[in-house]
């Protein structure tokens, strides 16, 4: 799996609403850099590339839940700023179908931008320099995927103490996680290894499953642009 | 219902595209009087769409001029939009609303239509095309025939002076083609619409045509006429890589034989030409039951 | 991706009363659902939470095909389980907790056409973003077209074949490439269609 999409419930309810604001803050202030006549202008292109990123992300390629990640393709196609807006679009539509939760659109957003944005930078960054599309290519979705996947584990060891919480749950003490106040004096028992949140082994595994995905995709958004880059090089604004 | 009022203009017009394919429109000057049904009959890629998408604006000529209700397409479509229908090859991406209804509703609403005014609107044009069981359904899972309904429907329902289809008639069985012919010859006579049209159809084309225009090569407009006109001169179709009509080589093979019946474009003409040349007392002596 | 398309299909062909609730009263169920999957930490509350969905489901009738999307964030939750000492009572407070948020979008999804989930959603989002998900998911069905066209063809043509993965990889790669042009072509024919429709900004919908 190159991406991984966060599912409800898992992080805390504080992470999660700030994904929401830092999503809608940054979604507002493009939406306001770029001009109204524009955005009608690329509005069926917004339309047509959320559907193809929503259909790679429902294809399989390989039988462990591996699928094509189009969103650094789409971002060198669309360009950094409607690429956050496209990958706002597709979360939402695969939230709805439960690939991905509706709670974490915004954090699920941030994360699959950075792809894109990364994507389109460092493609083009690497092209003016090597003049080799299949490297510049690879490499583009190679770091870009690296570091939305570290993004994605920044993410979730934000959540560190709610994890710790939930494991040191006891019965009877409260069903809701919601605390207004903390009590004083609490803290939680029990501190042998296995109550404690040990992120390294989630890292652990993530990172090597995640890496046979980005050789996976870099191998494959390269044979997809040179395809297009045959066919209409013009899409590619080189 | 013809007049003598020029409502499409286009004068030698050169495009070029991306990849720098030249496509020159000459010949013949390209005119369509109000109330007319013209048909353009050409092969694949002689201009035929080319010419339609600079008569909506949509493409600029490099040279030449376009002129519809006496405006510029490419730089004034805004003053002409309401009165020009279009529908499209590939109906597909021209249907935008998620029903049937929201997609007739489409352009009312976007022209500013009183939501009331624009429902009753769309009514009539669905009660026209016969859509009252499609018209709440989603657009995804509408048949063939069933889209390019919806799509005349939303080009309908303005109340256009002048509808441009390309190829109507492709992918459609002959139930629908025949319902989209008699739609369209009923909209002619009674609103007075005036068509532009592309078609492949030779056979179709005497049945919705006043005026036929040929295009062969890259855009060369070389024949203008009445069906009968071209079509009496056939032993020039091949070159524009297109058949006779089928009562056309019906007929003239029955000519070569010795068996010369005229030359009728038409069914119904076609059926009274035999009847007369054996002396058969017609069933039906008026009805013109094809 | 087929999914997709028959979720939608039993939407609008559904007859059941979650079919015959009003598109508001069911998105506001999903919001108490979210609500109970975020909030709650007792392993009965989430039990009886995940109970009703699934017997919503089974009441409902949907197929079991569509039951096999809401498993899809387990891939996510089994990584996740990692961060603890695998406690059994964690795990299973992490697994329900993802089961019932995905399996509750997903009965909000196979009950409730999507024009109506959008259009209510119209109430509370700006306009654009609304018309961008219709013009998406027009866009889904368009591409799908495509899509299964091409993969119809690399099929009856050998083109994706096990014992050759490389250039099966090369031939997914093209398909997806031309899906890509294809819909890039499409996209420009949508937008001449808006233009000569007269489309400002916004996509209605009457709301049904």
């Amino acid at each position: 799996m190159s991406h991984i999409h966060l599912p409800d419930g898992v992080l805390p309810v504080w992470l999660w609403v700030s994904g929401f604001i830092l999503a809608i803050l940054v979604g507002g202030i493009l939406l306001k850099l770029t001009k109204r006549e524009e955005l009608t202008r690329r509005l069926p292109l917004l339309g047509m590339m959320s559907a193809a990123m929503v259909l790679g992300a429902s294809i399989e390629i390989v039988p462990i839940a591996y699928h094509i990640n189009l969103t650094i393709i789409s971002g060198i196609l669309l360009g950094p700023t409607l690429i956050f807006l496209a990958t706002f679009v597709v979360n939402m539509i695969l939230a709805l179908f439960g690939h991905g939760g509706v709670t974490v659109i915004g954090l699920n957003t941030l994360t699959l931008s950075l792809e894109g944005v990364l994507g389109y930078s460092i493609f083009h960054l690497l092209w003016k320099m090597l003049k080799r599309l299949t490297l510049a290519t690879f490499s583009a979705s190679f770091i870009a995927l690296l570091f939305s996947t570290l993004a994605m584990i920044g993410v979730v060891s934000l959540g560190t103490s709610h994890y710790k919480e939930l494991i040191h749950q006891e019965e009877g003490k409260g069903i809701f996680e919601f605390k207004l106040l903390k009590e004083k004096g609490e803290h939680l028992e029990g501190t042998g290894e296995k109550e404690e949140v040990n992120l390294k082994r989630f890292i652990a595994i993530v990172l090597p499953l995640g890496f046979i995905g980005w050789v996976l995709e870099g191998v494959i958004t390269s044979l997809m642009l040179r395809y297009i880059y045959r066919l209409r090089p013009d899409l590619l604004r080189l | 219902m013809r007049n003598e009022e020029r409502i499409v203009e286009v004068d030698c017009i050169t495009h070029v595209y991306p990849d720098n394919t030249k496509v020159q429109i000459c010949g013949l000057d390209f005119v369509v009087n109000r109330g007319e049904r013209v048909s353009i009959l050409g092969s694949n890629g002689c201009g035929k769409t080319t010419l339609l998408k600079h008569l909506m604006g949509i493409l600029i000529p490099k040279e030449g001029s376009v002129r519809v209700f006496g405006t510029d397409p490419a730089k004034e479509y805004s003053k002409i939009r309401e009165k020009i229908g279009v529908v499209m090859q590939d109906v597909d991406e021209q249907i935008l609303g998620p029903t049937v209804y929201d997609d007739i509703l489409f352009a009312p609403l976007n022209y500013g239509v009183e939501r009331k005014k624009a429902e009753a609107m769309a009514k009539e044009v669905i009660e026209r095309l016969n859509l009252e069981t499609v018209q709440k359904k989603i657009v995804n899972y509408l048949s063939g025939g069933e889209k390019k309904k919806v799509a005349l429907a939303g080009a309908l329902v303005m109340e256009p002076e002048l509808l441009i289809l390309d190829e109507p008639f492709t992918g459609l069985d002959p139930l629908s083609r025949r319902e989209l012919i008699h739609i369209l010859n009923e909209l002619n006579r009674e609103k007075g619409i005036t068509f532009i049209m592309t078609l492949h159809e030779v056979d179709l084309v005497v049945q919705v045509t006043d005026v036929l225009y040929l295009m062969h090569g890259h855009g060369d407009l070389s024949e203008r006429g009445t069906p009968e006109e071209i079509f009496g001169r056939f032993k020039n179709l091949e070159s524009f890589n297109l058949e006779e009509p089928t009562l056309t080589r019906l007929f003239k093979g029955l000519k070569e034989e010795g068996l010369d019946l005229g030359e009728p474009l038409r069914l119904e003409d076609a059926i009274k030409s035999i009847i007369k040349h054996w002396n058969i007392p017609s069933k039906r002596p008026n009805e013109n039951r094809y | 991706m087929i999914q997709l398309s028959y979720l939608d299909y039993l939407a609008i062909e559904g007859k059941s009363f979650l079919h015959r609730l009003s598109p508001r009263f069911k998105i506001l169920g999903m919001v108490f659902v979210l609500l109970g999957v975020v909030l709650l930490r007792d392993l009965r509350g989430l039990l009886l939470l995940y109970g009703i969905l699934v017997l919503l489901f089974i009441f409902i009738r949907l197929p079991l095909r569509i039951f096999s999307l809401t498993f899809y964030p387990l891939i996510f939750a089994l990584l996740f389980i990692s961060v603890s000492g695998f406690q059994t009572h964690f795990i299973l407070i992490i697994f329900l907790k993802v089961l019932s948020g995905s399996t509750g979008i997903v009965l909000l999804l196979a009950s409730t056409p999507y024009p109506s989930i959008f259009s209510t959603l119209g109430r509370f989002l700006p306009s654009l973003l609304v018309t961008l998900l219709f013009l998406t998911y027009r866009s889904i069905f368009i591409l799908l077209k495509v899509l299964e066209e091409t993969q119809h063809a690399l099929y009856l043509r050998g083109g994706f074949q096990w014992r050759h993965p490389w250039r099966s990889l090369v031939n997914i790669s093209n398909a997806f490439g031309h899906l890509i042009i294809a819909g890039i072509d499409a996209s420009e024919r949508m937008y001449e269609s808006m233009v000569l429709r007269g489309f400002k900004n916004k996509i209605h919908y009457r709301g049904e």
